[in-house]
């Protein structure tokens, strides 16, 4: 059975926490938020093409704003293969940590 | 929150991201892009924002620069997937159009490897490019010697001249214990290990001549004499009367110089000093190193005059020229030389990759019928031209790879066969080295592109519309331009065939002619030393064997006529005179060789007299205009004597040059005679020569003995010629093979094309005949085109090449059509093969697709 990757697994969930402003520069903030980590823009949106091409994912155009010189923004939002696939991988989550102590880690 | 002027990110970098990231996504990206650069900006300013944008825009074109790539990669593979089904599908046709052109790339090679080595001849000396020797023309004609005195005059006037050394290349006679050799070698200045590159092994080079009883030898001569022991300091004999020490070995020669020796010794032990620094004689050779940056134009004319003015001894008109050493071997003097060998077989190697590359592009565009609908699905499938265009030229290019591979593995095989043709020591690694490797690329890019240039271009070309029909007729792609290729391809194999034969008939005309001389059976030996003061005795005992028909002794062999001098005659005065060639000679001259006397009678004991008196050749004879030579006055120099007869010409060098005028004495004044000749019966010419090398070792104890026949020297000096016709012929044959493999590829190709119009005509009544004349008649005319272009294209080629002859046979027109017809024959033969075999098939099984 086909999981996401983690990193696939953050942008759908942070995708869908964004709602209806989930656009590429919402998107990357929110990211490096959650996990601390920069990404280039760049590399985002391959992983986010990939995610459309996969179908969990699909597009809108939305207006431009003279802060991006006039372009459009792109709106993502998570698909229903999308959420299964999320699901799936949830669950897969729970298996793996189910009954797994605090104690186990170190201090 | 925002200023209210709007920065805008750099430029540069802002076009950049919009090129690459080529996605129709409305520029989303920049304007993410351009939204979070304006927030850095605002939080962090000016700099840290474009650094901050230039980093983001340069790792996003890495990235989708990975994704394009990786693309290409799956696409590459697609093709190679589609590439190998074909081949595999059409087995036979692959084969050929590679084995073609691996082919027409072997001969390539071999010739390339050929054509470097022979240029490469004398270039390995370090100095080559400041080395020159010096030539004469001496009344029109060029001489190789030069004057002894000559050096000493060229160093004291010209001070661009940075070394002189003078070569008496002359042949020696060594001794050491019981072993005795003729070795090949000269008589050297000491100047001349510092101006020529030949490494020593053992011994100084600075001070081999310091003692001028020295000799330095070579790696092959000290095997002869000296086997294993250390050759230094030991002493060998030469002449048997001189010992010499033996104080420099040398490297063995490398094959591409055209200076070979075995010795070198100092040009003191040649003659003494006085002679050699005050004498004109013209009797050795004299190279020199000019200084660096000196033009070489200016110097070129300031020695011309050179000679003119220090030999006061006659007023010839004596021109001095300085000929590059590193072109010495290449060009001859008079011009020609073997460089027309490299432009011939360079334009042998041009053609027959031609003819390889037309073939395979003929074959290609011949199938690329079939592919039509592979194209026509991929254009609807959303491939560009340019994607086809990849997909296409990748399979050529892997194609002449593959041919490439091929090539090499035959070049391997074959080189030692080359090599026996060619006379050459080529080996395999030289492939390895820089100017060869840069060859062969060039070679393989070239034969590449060339022939997967017409079949990507026709196969990119095909519109999707018309080729998905059913309607296409796919054999009528690209026709006309592969009848074109036909007919320069059998042009080509024409042109070659012609010149083959053309040589073979020069050769055969110099086989027969009438040479004025009869050399069969004539053994020639050397005189040495010993025998100066008694060889006509010598000549006298051999007389007496059975065996030996007439024995006389000359300045040369007649074929090899090389002594000149001035001369003049009756009507002329002494300032008038004609410098023609001079032999000297023994009686019996004339009657050894069964030359006729056109006038008058040959030299006679009876006549006292002729000790003083000239013969002359019909050519000479023609530069006096007399009718009545006999008795005329004639001279050399201040002898005025009589003419007592005239000899028919006979050819005195080769056939590449006219006969020169020559005159002919006893008298021993300039030079003596050298060599003596003795005619032999054909039966036991073994007993013959026995007894003559037991009579030599009476006169000449302790000298080797050597002898040559006349026939054999002759010989020799068409031994380039029969190499290049051997070479050509060979060629040839390999030129019509690669033609015919096309011809039978296409044909073959033709036939399954035409299946069911066979089937058609068979049914409407045709015979076999009549469908194997229907489907070659178009080849005929072809090839008839074909002729029309090879005839008067080979007619200029090979007139060029006989122009190196003065006596030459005329190009016959039998010739031509011989090769016409020949290769019309093959080429009908290869067509009806295949056609055949369409035309027996039964019409049911050929009209059953529909």
């Amino acid at each position: 059975m086909k999981y996401l990757t983690l990193n696939e697994e953050i942008l759908l969930l942070t995708i869908w926490r964004l709602g209806s402003e989930a656009y590429g520069v919402a998107i990357r903030d929110k990211y490096v938020e959650t996990t601390g980590n920069s990404i280039v823009l760049g590399t985002m949106y391959n992983s986010l093409d990939y995610l459309v091409k996969k179908k969990y994912v699909m597009t809108n155009k939305g207006e431009p704003t003279p802060e991006r010189g006039g372009k459009r923004k792109t709106y993502f939002q998570v698909t229903k293969p999308g959420l299964t696939a999320l699901k799936r991988t949830r669950n897969l989550h729970s298996a793996i940590w189910d009954g797994v102590p605090e104690t186990i880690f170190p201090e | 929150m925002y200023q209210d002027k709007i920065k805008k990110p750099p430029s540069f970098f802002e076009i950049l991201l919009k090129r690459t990231s080529a996605r129709e996504k409305d520029f989303t990206i920049s304007g993410d892009f351009e939204e979070l650069y304006h927030r850095m900006y605002v939080e962090k300013g000016f700099i840290s924002a474009n650094i901050w944008y230039i980093f983001q825009v340069l790792r996003t074109i890495q990235i989708y620069s990975m994704n394009s790539i990786i693309w290409s990669i799956m696409m590459f593979k697609n093709y190679l997937k589609v590439t190998f089904r074909n081949i595999t599908r059409d087995k036979g046709y692959t084969m050929i159009n590679i084995s073609g052109l691996a082919i027409g790339m072997a001969c390539c090679v071999m010739i390339f490897l050929w054509v470097r080595d022979e240029l490469s001849f004398d270039n390995f000396h370090e100095k080559a490019d400041r080395l020159y020797n010096c030539v004469m023309r001496v009344e029109g004609n060029w001489w190789g010697s030069t004057p002894l005195a000559l050096k000493t005059v060229l160093e004291k006037d010209f001070p661009e001249i940075e070394k002189v050394v003078r070569l008496a290349g002359r042949n020696r006679d060594f001794r050491r214990g019981d072993y005795s050799h003729t070795e090949l070698g000269g008589f050297v200045g000491t100047e001349f290990f510092e101006m020529f590159t030949f490494p020593f092994i053992a011994g100084d080079p600075e001070k081999v001549f310091e003692n001028k009883l020295s000799i330095v030898i070579t790696e092959e001569f000290a095997d002869r004499f000296f086997k294993d022991e250390d050759p230094l300091g030991k002493v060998v004999i030469m002449s048997n009367n001189q010992d010499l020490t033996v104080t420099g070995v040398l490297k063995n020669l490398p094959s591409n110089s055209s200076l070979q020796f075995d010795f070198l010794s100092s040009i003191e032990n040649y003659t003494n000093i006085q002679r050699l620094n005050n004498s004109w004689s013209v009797e050795l050779n004299t190279y020199l190193l000019i200084r660096e940056n000196v033009d070489i134009q200016s110097l070129r004319e300031k020695v011309e005059g050179v000679v003119e003015k220090y030999d006061t001894r006659m007023d010839h008109e004596v021109i001095l020229a300085l000929q590059a050493v590193s072109g010495m071997y290449l060009y001859n003097i008079a011009g020609g030389g073997p460089i027309t060998n490299v432009y011939i077989f360079s334009t042998i190697a041009i053609l027959i990759l031609l003819i390889a590359c037309i073939n395979f592009m003929n074959l290609a565009t011949a199938r690329s019928g079939k592919r039509a609908k592979e194209v026509g699905m991929r254009k609807v499938m959303g491939a560009v031209k340019s994607n086809l265009f990849q997909q296409f030229y990748s399979e050529s290019l892997l194609s002449t790879f593959a041919a490439l591979v091929l090539a090499l593995i035959l070049v391997y095989l074959f080189l030692p066969f080359f090599n026996s043709l060619a006379q050459k020591q080529l080996t395999f690694s030289m492939i390895g080295s820089t100017s060869a490797l840069i060859g062969l690329v060039s070679i393989v890019i070239l034969t590449g592109l060339v022939s997967g240039s017409y079949p990507s271009l026709l196969l990119s070309s095909f519109q999707p519309v018309t080729v998905l029909k059913s309607s296409f007729r796919s054999r009528n792609s690209g026709l006309n331009l592969r009848r074109i290729l036909v007919v320069c391809q059998f042009s080509a194999t024409l042109i070659l065939i012609i010149g083959t034969l053309i040589i073979f008939s020069q050769l055969e005309y110099i086989r027969n002619k009438d040479l004025g001389l009869n050399k069969d059976n004539v053994v020639t030996v050397n005189m040495t030393r010993q025998m100066r003061s008694n060889y006509r005795t010598f000549i006298e005992e051999l007389r007496n064997h059975p065996g030996i028909i007439n024995v006389t002794a000359a300045s040369s062999i007649p074929t090899q006529v090389g002594h000149i001098n001035p001369v003049y005659w009756e009507g002329k005065t002494r300032d008038d005179y004609v410098v023609i060639s001079h032999v000297i000679l023994e009686y019996d001259y004339f009657e050894t060789f069964e030359m006729e006397m056109a006038y008058g009678r040959s030299f006679s004991k009876e006549f006292p007299s002729d000790r003083e008196n000239y013969i002359i050749n019909e050519a000479a004879l023609k530069l006096t205009g007399f009718e009545e030579p006999l008795g005329k006055r004639y001279s050399i120099w201040e002898d005025e004597n009589e003419i007592i007869g005239v000899v028919k010409d006979f050819h005195n060098t080769s056939l590449h040059s006219a006969i020169t005028p020559t005159v002919f004495t006893l008298r021993q004044k300039q030079f003596p005679v050298s060599i003596i000749m003795a005619k032999l019966k054909a039966e036991d010419i073994q007993g013959a020569i026995r007894f003559i090398e037991d009579t030599f070792k009476t006169f000449s104890p302790g000298s080797p003995f050597s002898y040559t026949f006349v026939e054999d020297t002759f010989d020799r000096a068409y031994r380039t010629d029969r190499r290049v016709g051997t070479i050509f012929r060979y060629f040839a044959g390999l030129a019509i093979f690669i033609s015919c493999m096309g011809l039978f590829g296409m044909a073959s190709f033709m036939a399954q094309e035409r299946t069911k119009e066979i089937g058609i005509r068979k049914v409407v009544g045709a015979s076999v005949s009549n469908i194997i004349l229907l489907i070659s008649r178009e080849f005929f005319i072809l090839l008839g085109a074909a002729n029309l272009i090879a005839w008067p294209a080979a007619y200029v080629i090979m007139s060029q090449l006989l122009n190196n002859y003065a006596y030459r046979t005329d190009i016959a027109i039998w010739i031509f059509a011989l090769s016409g017809i020949s290769v019309l024959l093959v080429a009908f033969i290869t067509v009806s093969f295949q056609t055949i075999k369409a035309a027996i098939t039964n019409p049911v099984r050929s009209l059953r697709y529909e």
